[in-house]
């Protein structure tokens, strides 16, 4: 037979439990949306940062930037115009600044580009014919 | 008990005040730990806003807000809550619950426009009060803004955040 102390301890212990359930549940949920937060800067950081290098190391300079294929399992999307890099996560999304005056596609008059996760993508630094130094992102194949 | 197995008044009186004091104890510890439970959630919830904040991680409405009045906001930052205190404002009939304002303390060297900060403190206060409903499940009762919020005994509602 279930002693007295047993049976009060145990509504005692479940009391307390569907108490604190709940804020387990919202702890967890901002460790999620923290790590998602974090990961986002650190994705269009990232790309802004190798913008800035591939600008300030001349014409010529050239490099890479790989996207990751996801954030936490979740998809995204990030687009590069001249004001700056915005990574779209569907209902959230950061932005990244950089001081390039203009960045571009591989034909020469994209104003906006999409650079897609699980990607890799070419920086280069060019100069057109007047002097005006801009960058070129293409498809890394 | 005496020989006869018959037991005595005073055996009969304690048994009868037990319970009695028991429950007595048991709504008064609940009520408290309800209100504790809530202040985990709202400390909580002041953590996320502060992180999100920091990361400069917003929701779609917000970020657009803020790309057209508020740009400074679409920077990371360092908000940091320093505390969270809450003040019993006596019961409603209204809402048959007692009310209990939430005030966020919080600091952010890199932002000094009293505008970007009222920004900042709206979406603390928002995740304050998104944590509590969460927490005690009543999303049912409140409305988009989880304004006010509440939990089985209380209500909540926010005070604007003091920055330092």
């Amino acid at each position: 037979m279930m002693s007295v102390e047993l049976l009060l301890t145990s509504v005692v212990f479940l009391i307390i439990l569907s108490g604190v359930i709940g804020v387990v549940q919202e702890r967890s949920e901002t460790a999620i949306l923290t790590q998602e937060a974090v990961e986002s800067r650190i994705i269009s950081d990232k790309v802004a940062q190798s913008l800035e290098d591939a600008y300030s190391g001349g014409e010529g300079h050239e490099l890479m930037v790989e996207m990751p294929p996801e954030i936490k399992g979740k998809n995204y999307l990030v687009k590069v115009n001249s004001s700056g890099v915005f990574l779209d996560m569907g209902d959230r999304n950061s932005f990244s600044s950089f001081s390039v005056p203009r960045v571009t596609g591989s034909k020469g008059t994209e104003e906006q580009l999409i650079l897609y996760p699980g990607k890799t993508y070419r920086i280069t630094h060019h100069r057109d014919e007047n002097g005006n130094h801009y960058l070129v992102i293409s498809l890394k194949v | 008990m005496d020989r006869r197995g018959q037991i005595s008044i005073e055996f009969m009186m304690i048994v009868a005040v037990i319970p009695l004091v028991v429950l007595l104890l048991g709504s008064l510890t609940t009520e408290s730990s309800e209100l504790t439970l809530a202040m985990a959630a709202a400390r909580n919830g002041a953590t996320q806003g502060a992180n999100l904040n920091s990361m400069a991680f917003y929701p779609d409405q917000a970020f657009s807000n803020y790309t057209n009045k508020n740009q400074r906001l679409l920077l990371p930052s360092k908000v940091r809550i320093i505390k969270v205190e809450y003040k019993n404002q006596g019961y409603n009939s209204v809402y048959q619950r007692t009310k209990i304002q939430i005030r966020v303390y919080a600091s952010d060297p890199t932002l000094k426009n009293h505008d970007d900060q009222n920004c900042m403190g709206e979406r603390i206060n928002y995740y304050v009060r998104k944590s509590i409903s969460g927490s005690f499940q009543t999303d049912y009762l409140t409305n988009n803004a989880y304004n006010p919020v509440f939990s089985h005994r209380y209500y909540y509602t926010t005070a604007d955040v003091r920055w330092s």
